[in-house]
């Protein structure tokens, strides 16, 4: 197994990240399931096209697209997450080694 | 048992030890750690005292020790911490301790200069290998067997003189010259000679390290030849007073290559015995360096006994030390078990006498606190110790300091991670203890950890009432606003719509926690949450000193000082009901008793409350009683101000005066010799005379710290507002600027800037909004507590029990 590449990760940054990582895939999962219910709070928040054009239909979509973008990006914390903690073995096994 | 409510109650007490059995009692006595001794020699020269010696021996003892740690760290040995906590040893072992430490210094010192001589010597053979080697290639092209004679008459071929070989007597000097000095070297040396000598060189190229110094130098070999006696004198000086380390150089081939032979055979063996030197020592030292940290203990422990023994006193003839001491009446027990045990490790006959003495003395104050309260006790003790006995208010710290923070602080988010922070810091903290001893701010933190926990939680619950998360409002049980009666007309037309609260647009009955999540989406949110903020610390406020006022009555009470009751608690107490009690009390009413159906004659409160004080009538009444009340009101605070001012002096003066009245009497019944001697009754103020000007300006400047005090302290309590105001912006900033940018892409592109912009997000929350708005509100927490709670109750002029104890001597010690 490649032992971890010097530069990228050390053990601070590595906690750092496991951290965020973990924050973020609770945070965006549940802003997910929000958006999916068509929460009222992130109305400023969406792409939101003029009072005219649309229909109540666009607004679903759109809030259906940003809470499929929320999930998509806590699924790429998922990845972050599970790149942290091979960072942290692969840290631990060489400090193991080196000692 | 204590409690946290006051202080403990201590006791003097005078402790008789038998000489014998004095070091095992106080020994056992630092171990408990219950005691804190009172000096008995004052005056007396630290060079004078009884155990001068001993303490100087353990000085002389430590000097050794620190020197071994560092000859260890040197050695780069990693020395193991200790967990287990040695006891002092007796009086007999210190002197085994201090032969093996002696022994131990000998046989580093004798190492450090064996080494020391040894690579001297190394330096020498290796300087005369290089000497040897170089020269051999000087003449490495000359066939002769003599050196001198040859080159000898290469220097009369070139001066153009015939000299026969055998009358020459040129000789020759060989050395070693530090590089950078050689051509100064080489310059004197031809002045000096007037050019009557010869000099050839050539560099070293590897570096030779500087058996003094350590440090590594060019070096570079150089032959003189000369002819004559005064010439070679010269030469030799010249070569002392550039530090050139001359050796001598063989006549010929032969005995060059046996000369470098046997140098070479001298340096391999003297290289196996510094090495042998390194290992010798590094085992030595290794062996140290596992019980050194155990000989740091126990020598401290042998000092801080000998330095505790200086304070007491000897009797002489009773062949006992008498010892004064604080210590916790609760305490008693333990103390006199610790004197027993300590009375039978020294088998002595005479078991320790330990006697309670009543003292006028200032008591020292005693907060037993847990690990749980330390944090508190500690933030109160840091505004000032409490006075003995007198009411301490750390244990409702413990409530409202979080709460305040909680106010201030206002986001649930923030305190959902702040609370996670705080119980990872609970759950692992013995783990984490010894890592918080190394670094100061983190374990400034980690002492802290149930203050931040308890923070958290309170900020979570904040955050339920003012309804904030991350600046996003939560919608659990259904908004209490409707848009009932707008067609999808008026909306695609207009930009904003206007919910009314008195059409069907209100449901009837408000959101049951906290505020509306619809305010969030509204223009006026500010105008709303500012009034209702506002209005909130106010009542906090009003609360908070409300409390400390009543505090102060427990404190008058328990000292038995009635006239404070009378002429300070209950003029203080209506002065701030009068005023801003009424005002609390006229809140409450105008949320209960307007609505939105009567919301335009609503009167404002601050403006009736300053009508109310110029005595001018209210332009719209709260309620119909309302001017009579607040004629009342008025009159009864203004008849508090010269009730606090003057009452008190007055009736001290008039009970002065009686004293006074009354000592003639009892003078004249008592004959002259008895006149002499000290009056049958001691007066309370005969220590300080009554001096009427001293207590009436005391007790205007405490009226009006008071008095203006209450307006300002009020007010002060506003930042409750200022705070969590700054904070809901400052968060709303955040996510607009930050994390909008990834929630408004459109497309799947935005998931990726999504990730992106959220990890940036999570810095600046945990950089801005948790540490930089956590210790501000903690601070104006702090703040609030330290100057409107404690200054209407406390006084805080105590001093803290110190007690004698390893435990903190050996952790003051650490850093």
């Amino acid at each position: 197994m490649a032992i971890l590449v010097p530069g990228i990760c050390g053990p601070r940054a590595s906690v750092c990240c496991l951290v965020t990582s973990v924050w973020g895939i609770v945070m965006l999962l549940i802003m997910g399931i929000c958006l999916r219910f068509d929460a009222v709070a992130f109305i400023e928040d969406l792409p939101i096209p003029e009072p005219k054009d649309y229909t109540p239909d666009t607004l679903h979509e759109t809030y259906v697209q940003a809470s499929n973008n929320c999930f998509i990006a806590a699924g790429i914390y998922v990845a972050f997450l599970g790149f942290s903690m091979w960072q942290r073995r692969e840290y631990n096994k060489a400090e193991f080694r080196m000692n | 048992m204590g409690s946290l409510f006051r202080s403990e109650e201590m006791t003097l007490a005078q402790l008789f030890l038998q000489s014998e059995a004095a070091y095992a009692c106080v020994s056992e006595l630092g171990e408990l750690g219950m005691v804190q001794f009172r000096d008995l020699n004052p005056d007396v020269n630290a060079f004078q005292r009884k155990f001068v010696n001993e303490v100087r021996r353990c000085d002389e003892m430590e000097r050794k020790l620190r020197f071994l740690e560092k000859e260890i760290k040197k050695a780069e040995i990693p020395i193991p911490d200790t967990e287990d906590n040695p006891p002092a040893p007796p009086p007999r072992e210190m002197i085994d301790l201090e032969a093996t430490f002696e022994k131990l210094e000998t046989e580093m010192k004798q190492v450090i200069i064996n080494q020391e001589t040894l690579k001297k010597n190394y330096l020498e053979l290796t300087e005369l290998k290089h000497v040897l080697v170089q020269t051999r290639q000087f003449f490495e092209e000359v066939q002769f067997q003599s050196y001198p004679l040859q080159l000898a008459s290469e220097i009369a071929a070139e001066e153009g003189h015939h000299i026969q070989a055998d009358s020459i007597g040129l000789s020759l000097t060989a050395g070693v010259v530090l590089k950078q000095r050689f051509a100064a070297f080489e310059r004197m040396l031809w002045r000096a000679c007037h050019g009557k000598v010869f000099l050839r060189h050539s560099e070293i190229d590897s570096p030779l390290e500087d058996p003094v110094t350590g440090y590594e130098v060019q070096k570079c070999v150089f032959v003189v030849f000369y002819q004559g006696e005064q010439l070679k004198s010269r030469v030799k000086r010249i070569c002392e007073g550039f530090h050139a380390n001359i050796y001598p150089c063989p006549e010929n081939q032969a005995e060059s290559q046996e000369m470098i032979l046997g140098v070479m055979t001298r340096l391999e063996d003297l290289q196996n015995v510094l090495g042998q030197t390194q290992e010798h020592r590094y085992r030595a030292l290794a062996l140290a360096a596992k019980n050194i940290k155990v000989w740091f203990i126990k020598v401290c422990k042998i000092k801080a006994i000998y330095h505790t023994l200086n304070l007491f006193d000897l009797d002489v003839t009773r062949n006992c030390l008498i010892a004064e001491c604080w210590c916790p009446v609760g305490d008693l027990n333990r103390i006199q078990q610790a004197l027993t045990i300590g009375t039978e490790r020294s088998e002595s006959t005479v078991p320790s006498i330990l006697h309670v003495v009543e003292s006028n003395l200032e008591h020292p104050t005693y907060n037993r606190t847990n690990k749980f309260t330390t944090a508190f006790q500690s933030i109160v003790n840091a505004y000032g110790v409490s006075d003995y006995r007198e009411v301490n208010p750390a244990p409702y710290t413990i409530i409202t300091f979080p709460f305040l923070f909680s106010v201030m602080f206002g986001d649930g988010g923030d305190g959902i991670i702040m609370a996670l922070f705080a119980i990872w810091m609970c759950v692992f903290e013995k783990k984490l203890a010894s890592s918080a001893k190394n670094n100061e701010m983190w374990g400034t933190v980690y002492a802290g950890r149930y203050m931040i926990l308890l923070m958290g939680l309170f900020s979570v619950y904040s955050g339920f009432i003012y309804n904030d998360f991350y600046s996003k409002s939560i919608n659990i049980f259904g908004s209490s606003f409707s848009t009932n009666g707008t067609t999808n007309e008026t909306i695609r037309k207009n930009l904003f719509v206007t919910l009314d609260p008195n059409t069907t647009q209100y449901l009837g009955s408000p959101y049951p926690l906290g505020i509306d999540p619809i305010w969030r989406q509204s223009t006026n949110e500010l105008t709303y949450t500012n009034s209702f903020k506002m209005k909130l610390s106010v009542i906090f406020g009003v609360i908070h000193m409300l409390f400390g006022v009543s505090l102060s009555l427990l404190n008058h009470t328990y000292f038995k000082k009635r006239l404070n009751i009378l002429c300070d608690f209950v003029p203080q107490v209506l002065f701030l009901v009068g005023m801003f009690g009424y005002l609390v009390f006229m809140i409450f009413y105008k949320w209960l008793a307007f609505g939105p159906h009567n919301s335009d004659v609503a009167p404002s409160l601050l403006i009736t409350l300053i009508n109310m004080f110029l005595l001018k009538p209210p332009p719209q009444l709260l309620y119909d009683a309302q001017r009579a009340v607040q004629y009342v009101l008025v009159i009864i605070v203004v008849l508090c101000v010269p009730w606090m001012l003057a009452v008190k002096p007055i009736v001290l003066y008039i009970q002065n005066m009686k004293k006074q009245v009354r000592k003639p009497k009892y003078a004249n019944l008592v004959n002259e010799t008895e006149q002499e001697s000290e009056p049958v009754e001691p007066e309370p103020d005969q220590k300080e005379k009554f001096d009427f000007s001293d207590v009436f300006i005391r007790q205007a400047i405490h009226t009006i710290e008071f008095c203006l005090g209450c307006i300002s302290n009020t007010a002060s309590y506003l930042r409750l507002w200022a705070l969590s105001l700054a904070h809901a912006e400052l968060s709303l900033v955040l996510w607009e600027m930050v994390l909008r940018i990834g929630l408004s892409m459109e497309g799947y592109v935005g998931a990726i800037v999504l990730w992106g912009v959220f990890a940036f997000w999570v810095v600046l929350t945990i950089a801005i909004l948790l540490i930089m708005e956590g210790l501000s509100a903690f601070l104006h927490g702090l703040r609030l507590h330290w100057v409107e709670f404690n200054n209407k109750f406390y006084v805080g002029d105590g001093h803290i029990f110190a007690p004698f104890s390893f435990e903190v001597i050996l952790d003051d010690k650490e850093d």
